[in-house]
């Protein structure tokens, strides 16, 4: 089972974890305050305990500039079937990773890190590593794939401290040292100079 | 700690030993009678005698403490020996029958049966299904292998038995030796954790290499390897991953077992290589030559080819090459042992140079044994690790790397095959 929308933002907040500014909108009345607060440009996506692939449902819309387009996505998203409901979430912009967490039956907890998006699934640009970890391990995990360079300004993208990843992913260990679950998916996490924020997260117990 | 009365008994008693042609026990008593250094004593319940010498009916007839009793009786008649040897108080087990866990779920009961007896009794487990174990400094071999290997410094654990006959077979013709040979078997008493240890307590060992093909408990293994003051090198196999669970998160379908198994031997700093081949390639450089105090590779050759391939290798591996002085130093095709000494000292006292390859190309003027010899001279000299890479062995040259081996400085015939064992020496894996 996937954990509620307000679990897992409870859990990330316990190990400082953070999260782009988010609400979880019950009616379509709601909208126009959430976006208020968040401001544009803004993600809307659907809450479920039941699809674990959002975008395969068309349940993600992003670059949403405008109260109406909010509004629209709104409409669009709560006739999908077995949602628990919508989120309006802020946008942030960055590089892409996903991170996660298995328990495996021989080795215990494992982390995972490597390019988000497309990269993780056409090219596999992964490391591991046997919880738990210190900065160093996380490090090493950083330098082993490919995906680095987006974080050492390639092609005129931001550069970002290194440091930001590795603080991240020690407290990922230490949420899965701690905390009763099975697996658990942070992605994408987007990073920029400002932090490592989580803008999907999956915890299966 | 390394048990000598199993490792390195003074009395053992081969029971269901047999002189019989073509027979498993017949090759063990053939293998343990290869020295007059240890006692052996034949029980075999049915023949009077095996090759001219007296057998008893019991292990309890022997009038005589027994170290280790070596079991290589049908399946059915396991159990009943193993209570003979623990109404004897043997130092130890080894269960070289075959035909229990690895048969099913009755075989996996027997065994079961079997190991708890022997650990109520106090008595350490090999095997069952093994080929045995061998010490080569010792001149100890209670196995079923095809001979016994040259002794040496590199302890080798294996879940394979026929990978360990290949790796004896071939022993005559390599300048490389065994400490220690364990083939694990079902792991009914001892585990392949237990074997670590013990080859890491192990005086004659300086390097070891497991073959394994799976382990029950990851975290355990990891933490022994963790553990150990010797590298180990590690060859795995059942990398790819059949199984196809539904999972219900990314990180389910992407970490498969090889790749948790691969992170887990690299956090543990452990080698991971492809094949026996790299395996042993990488032991004998790290049983031979001390680790490297930093990363810098220098390079002296008498082709220009030979030193731009070792090259490439070492900068696709994101590696740089100090150059305080011209590097990789190519002395050109003429070179003389001068030349070869001039250019290796020049080279080996950089101080950003940390580990030295030297390759030979075969050249008309070349003189292959005269270089080993100024190479050997010039690493003791500077005691920091050399690596040799003689391509071509023909004329002298396979007499001048077997010198360069004996005084333990690893050659490798190929620029791609010294890569692995240089990045372990440098601690680049």
């Amino acid at each position: 089972m996937i954990l509620g929308y307000q679990e897992q933002k409870e859990i990330l907040a316990k190990y400082n974890l953070k999260t782009p500014q988010s609400f979880f909108i019950e009616d379509k009345e709601q909208v126009s305050l959430a976006v208020e607060k968040i401001g544009f440009p803004l993600v809307m996506k659907i809450s479920s305990r039941n699809h674990l692939h959002r975008t395969e449902v068309g349940g993600v819309f992003k670059d949403i500039k405008n109260k109406e387009e909010a509004e629209d996505a709104f409409t669009t998203l709560n006739k999908i079937t077995d949602i628990d409901g919508v989120v309006a979430e802020e946008q942030i912009n960055g590089a892409e990773f996903i991170v996660g967490v298995k328990n495996d039956h021989s080795f215990g907890k494992v982390l995972m890190f490597g390019s988000g998006g497309v990269m993780v699934e056409v090219f596999n640009d992964l490391s591991f590593r046997v919880l738990p970890i210190k900065s160093e391990d996380a490090l090493e995990m950083i330098n082993e794939i490919k995906g680095r360079k987006f974080l050492e300004g390639f092609r005129g993208g931001e550069e970002v401290d290194k440091k930001i990843i590795t603080d991240f992913l020690v407290s990922v260990s230490l949420l899965a040292e701690e905390e009763k679950f099975k697996e658990a998916d942070f992605n994408p996490v987007i990073v920029n100079s400002e932090g490592a924020f989580i803008c999907d997260v999956k915890i299966i117990v | 700690m390394i048990r000598d009365n199993i490792f390195n008994p003074k009395t053992v008693a081969v029971i269901g030993a047999t002189d019989r042609e073509g027979s498993v026990g017949r090759g063990v008593v053939e293998n343990l009678k290869t020295t007059t250094e240890r006692k052996v004593y034949f029980v075999n319940i049915f023949e009077e005698q095996v090759f001219e010498e007296k057998t008893y009916k019991n292990i309890n007839d022997i009038n005589d403490n027994i170290d280790l009793a070596v079991i290589i009786v049908p399946k059915t008649v396991v159990s009943q020996v193993v209570d003979d040897c623990v109404k004897k108080e043997v130092g130890g087990v080894l269960i070289i029958s075959s035909g229990f866990a690895e048969t099913g779920k009755e075989g996996e009961e027997e065994q079961r049966k079997i190991s708890e007896k022997l650990k109520e009794a106090g008595i350490p487990l090999i095997g069952p299904n093994c080929l045995g174990i061998l010490r080569p400094p010792f001149d100890f071999n209670a196995s079923f292998a095809p001979g016994s290997p040259k002794s040496g410094e590199i302890a080798f654990i294996s879940q394979s038995g026929g990978l360990i006959d290949a790796v004896i077979s071939d022993s005559e013709e390599k300048n490389y030796g065994f400490s220690l040979i364990i083939s694990v078997g079902n792991s009914a008493g001892l585990r392949i954790e237990d074997y670590i240890k013990i080859a890491d307590s192990d005086e004659e060992t300086k390097v070891i290499t497991l073959y394994v093909e799976g382990v029950t408990d990851g975290r355990s293994f990891m933490k022994t390897i963790q553990e150990t003051k010797k590298p180990v090198v590690i060859l795995k196999a059942g990398k790819m991953d059949q199984s196809k669970k539904a999972v219900m998160s990314h990180t389910g379908m992407l970490a498969g077992e090889y790749r948790i198994f691969s992170s887990a031997v690299k956090q543990a700093k452990a080698v991971e290589v492809e094949s026996l081949e790299e395996m042993f390639d990488v032991a004998k450089a790290l049983s031979w030559q001390k680790k490297a105090e930093g990363g810098g590779v220098g390079i002296v050759t008498n082709g220009g080819g030979a030193g731009i391939l070792l090259a490439d290798l070492i900068y696709k591996e994101g590696l740089e090459l100090p150059q305080s002085i011209k590097n990789p130093l190519d002395i050109i095709g003429d070179a003389s042992p001068e030349d070869y000494e001039k250019g290796c000292s020049e080279m080996i006292k950089q101080e950003d140079v940390s580990l030295m390859v030297v390759i030979q190309t075969p050249q008309i003027v070349t003189k292959p044994l005269e270089n080993a010899n100024r190479i050997k001279t010039i690493s003791e000299k500077y005691k920091k690790p050399v690596v040799v890479i003689f391509m071509g062995l023909g004329g002298e040259s396979k007499e001048a790397v077997r010198y360069l081996e004996e005084n333990k400085i690893p050659n490798y015939t190929d620029p791609k095959r010294a890569l692995k064992p240089i990045l372990a020496i440098i601690n680049k894996i």
